[in-house]
């Protein structure tokens, strides 16, 4: 490279790398610090080397609700990934304009803030809400069904705020498919569940993957949607999390498990790679 | 898959499930009541309402404000970075290049309280800054990412036919480079955007006293029951992200019928 | 070509990517107003070398001049040398005119003088009526047209060409062949031409370079190239070659006899000194070989393996008490059909003996 172009290198290079030093090494290797300090009863932080707040998080008390917790973020991941499919595979036969009408439609409610369409929820799913009296109101239930504030409130706000995060890389993925390759299989007496396991499934399991990533992640942690579809009867991860920044003030063991989600996130992203997944097209909306 | 009926109207039940709320929310911005429960009257109110809530009108232009500045900073500074890293060869530049995935992959909430604790630890004061800052952090991968895609293979002939025609470095980005990756960049400030009116969680943990934006403003509210004023203002938000997907959706047919002829 | 001033050249130039030497050495003059074309297998570093005087690519180790000039160190936007990209490179989002202006749009010229000179071109290239549309709007013949105005505009001294012509159908790629031959002699411009393909070079150039592994195996007239290879890689490459091995058994004052198996001895004709019992090469080309199906003196006796009719001419192997069978090329109305037996024999004077 010639001299004079290191000035216009410099220009392009230096922002990047500050901004990853500052807004993304430095407050991640902080917070791995922090997660071996002790917290005082004050809510302050002494600076003495421990490792008791990881294993804290071994506690049973803990254990049950990560369980419970990941059991809320499977549940709704398989949801959208049942529902990202049969719409990938019908969209998939439909003219392009239509596809990208549709890919279109998913983007705009988030438009809105994810609170306000939260709160939407609220309205419907509540005792005296929307949906309830519909149903009474046509005679189908006679009394109305507890939709919120329980596990189900809870799964219903996540497939809803995270089902987008699923459909645009199932659709990307089965847009993709090559037209020749599921005919062929027909021509070969493959039946519809046949051609869906042996040739839709192996092609687009790095898009349903990064589907299932983008979803299953944040729902460990949108506390808001668990504090206000759950009526903070259930806590997640997140609102763990939460409590001990901003509640219990104890942000060594807050740290701790930050640390810890972060480890599992690494894992689950290296599964993704292995599936012959590309980095970059994760939260390529 | 066959093009039966019952198809076209699972896709039609997705798309009313991912709209029911914010139907919900129109509907009821035209409700006479304050409770959000009971459908009773027909009325404007709320509307006129908007604009004697001070502080939600106060919420809703920082909102504005941290969305606008946060799209603008990371928008430049993701294209340059993107183009950077796709130009240039650096030590550890491999290692970076993974790095810069870290906001996109990681918990928004590990982000969130990471954040809040390097401010601290620098003794910034929470307040607008802070959120506008956070969400300059979380945006810029995005936009990258989708600059990125822009950026292929036959963009280094261009930029090296360019340079051949005696183009400068600076040229050469000004008027090859930025009208081929314009797509990428203009995606990529969408995102940027929507992210950041969209986004709760780094906001509500980056936010000091007094530094209101619409989402935090919501979840002190949810509590103690939001007042319709709020629906009435998210439907003049929804309408106008309507009137300017439309406009869009028009010159972009209008464009392609022209090239047609 | 008549006073052969020399306009590039490369003085030992070396080049390595990443600790790998890509080019090896090269050493190369290259005359104002000639046709040269740099040919070789893909990855051969002929690319490479034409990077290098365009200047994209820097020089590892030796000097490049163009007009006397050492321009080494020179950066690609400030050397008179412009290239045609593989693939073009025509700017997608501007127009005709605008890609034709781009270069002296850099050079800051004014407007009027750009736009006069833009009319030029385009009328050189012949494509007016084309300037307000887009390289996407263009067929594949027209945006060669354009690429090569955008690049005559700039009065270079050199006009490099990558692989320029071999996107296009074989028609199309003749046409453009002599439409390239017109401009160089209506400019008289230096070209430089870079190729995989034979055909091409042997049409279009006034000298040929071969380029192997980073190395120049051959430079000559194309004539040269295809009658006295200099090496069993060009020989190899360029047409079609039936390459022997043989053992020299008697040498005789410009004269050796060489036998290729047990009992049959060729004699030739040739100015380089070889020792007796040399394992040499013998390079012979299959029109070169006369094929008869009754005996021919001093011929080898074969059968016939496989034909294949070309048009022209006929392509015959022959399986001969030899390692390969034996490649003929044959004008007769003879029909050898497989398992035929025939004999061959080859014209002495033609073959090219080689050392390995």
């Amino acid at each position: 490279m010639k001299k004079k172009d290191f000035g216009f290198k410099t220009i392009f290079i230096l922002p990047i790398v500050i901004y990853t030093l500052v807004l993304i090494v430095l407050p991640i290797i902080y917070v791995l610090f922090l997660s071996f300090c002790t917290s005082d009863s004050y809510g302050g932080i002494n600076y003495q080397f421990t490792i008791d707040n990881y294993i804290n998080i071994f506690d049973i008390t803990y254990i049950k609700m990560f369980v419970k917790s990941a059991l809320i973020a499977l549940v709704t991941t398989f949801i959208c990934l049942l529902i990202s499919y049969p719409f990938a595979l019908i969209l998939r036969r439909k003219s392009e304009s239509v596809k990208n009408l549709a890919t279109k439609l998913i983007m705009v409610p988030f438009l809105t803030n994810s609170l306000i369409r939260t709160y939407g929820w609220i309205i419907l799913l509540r005792k005296n809400g929307v949906i309830n009296n519909v149903l009474t109101g046509a005679g189908l239930i006679e009394f109305p069904l507890n939709l919120m504030y329980n596990k189900v409130g809870i799964i219903i706000g996540m497939v809803y705020t995270l089902l987008p995060f699923m459909l645009l890389p199932v659709c990307s993925a089965v847009f993709e498919l090559d037209k020749n390759v599921i005919e062929a299989a027909k021509d070969l007496g493959a039946k519809p569940l046949q051609i869906f396991k042996n040739i839709i499934l192996p092609q687009t399991i790095s898009g349903a993957f990064n589907g299932s990533l983008m979803v299953f992640i944040p729902s460990i942690g949108y506390f808001f949607i668990a504090d206000i579809l759950g009526g903070g009867k259930t806590m997640i991860i997140g609102n763990l999390i939460k409590n001990q920044f901003l509640t219990a003030r104890n942000w060594p063991f807050g740290s701790a498990i930050s640390i810890f989600l972060i480890i599992i996130t690494f894992a689950l992203v290296k599964v993704y790679k292995r599936l012959g997944g590309k980095i970059e097209d994760l939260g390529g909306l | 898959m066959k093009n039966r009926p019952i198809n076209n109207l699972f896709i039609f039940l997705v798309f009313i499930f991912l709209y029911l709320p914010i139907i919900v929310l129109v509907v009821y911005s035209f409700n006479s009541s304050s409770m959000n429960i009971l459908f009773e009257n027909f009325t404007f109110k709320w509307y006129e309402e908007i604009f004697n809530n001070k502080e939600l009108i106060e919420s809703f232009l920082n909102t504005l404000m941290v969305a606008g500045i946060s799209t603008v900073v990371s928008t430049i500074l993701g294209t340059m970075a993107a183009y950077g890293l796709y130009k240039y060869n650096f030590p550890f530049k491999n290692l970076l290049n993974s790095l810069i995935y870290i906001p996109i992959v990681i918990p928004e909430i590990v982000l969130g309280i990471s954040l809040l604790s390097i401010y601290t630890l620098m003794r910034l004061e929470l307040g607008l800054h802070t959120i506008i800052i956070s969400h300059i952090a979380f945006s810029i991968p995005f936009v990258i990412v989708s600059v990125r895609s822009a950026l292929t293979r036959e963009t280094i002939t261009y930029e090296e036919a360019a340079k051949d025609l005696g183009a400068s470095n600076f040229k050469i980005f000004k008027d090859i480079i930025i009208p081929i990756i314009l797509p990428g960049i203009v995606s990529g400030a969408t995102l940027a955007f929507t992210l950041s009116l969209d986004d709760v969680v780094i906001s509500y943990f980056t936010a000091g006293p007094g530094s209101n934006t619409l989402p935090l403003y919501i979840y002190s509210m949810i509590k103690t029951g939001i007042t319709p004023d709020v629906n009435a203002l998210t439907t003049i938000m929804l309408l106008i992200v309507f009137i300017i997907l439309t406009t869009i959706a028009i010159i972009q047919t209008r464009k392609i019928r022209k090239e047609a002829i | 070509m008549d006073d052969k001033k020399v306009l590039v050249r490369l003085e030992n130039i070396s080049k390595n990517f990443n600790n790998v030497k890509v080019i090896k050495d090269v050493s190369l003059d290259i005359y104002k107003g000639e046709f040269l074309t740099l040919l070789g297998p893909s990855g051969c570093g002929k690319t490479t070398i034409l990077r290098m005087i365009s200047g994209l690519d820097d020089v590892t180790k030796g000097k490049v001049f163009i007009d006397g000039v050492d321009v080494t160190e020179v950066d690609a936007t400030k050397r008179e040398v412009n290239t045609i990209f593989q693939n073009l490179a025509l700017f997608p989002k501007m127009t005709v005119k605008e890609n034709v202006g781009f270069g002296l749009k850099m050079k800051k010229l004014d407007k009027n003088i750009i736009d006069k000179r833009v009319k030029e071109v385009i009328k050189l290239v012949k494509m007016e009526g084309y300037e307000d549309r887009f390289p996407s709007e263009l067929s594949g013949g027209q945006q060669q047209r354009i690429a090569i105005a955008r690049s005559i505009i700039m009065n270079p001294k050199v006009l490099l060409l990558d692989e320029s012509l071999c996107s296009l159908d074989l028609k199309l790629k003749k046409s453009m062949q002599i439409e390239l031959k017109r401009l160089q002699k209506k400019l008289g411009i230096t070209f430089i031409y870079v190729t995989h393909a034979q055909d091409e070079a042997l049409s279009m150039s006034d000298r040929i370079a071969v380029i192997n592994n980073g190395k120049i195996e051959q430079l000559d007239t194309p004539e040269n190239i295809y009658k006295n290879p200099k090496t069993v890689f060009v020989a190899d490459f360029i047409g079609e070659a039936n390459i022997l091995d043989g053992k020299v058994v008697n040498v005789n004052d410009g004269v050796i006899k060489v036998s290729l198996f047990e009992g049959y001895v060729i004699e030739i004709e040739t100015d380089e000194k070889y020792e007796k019992n040399e394992q040499i090469k013998l390079i012979i080309r299959p029109e070169n070989i006369k094929i008869s199906k009754k005996e021919l003196i001093n011929g080898i006796e074969g059968v016939v393996t496989e034909t294949t009719y070309n048009g022209d001419s006929t392509k015959i192997l022959v399986d001969v008490p030899l390692k390969e069978d034996i490649k003929v090329s044959t004008t007769d109305d003879d029909k050898y059909n497989s398992s035929t037996k025939v004999y061959i024999k080859f014209d002495s004077k033609l073959i090219v003996p080689l050392r390995k």
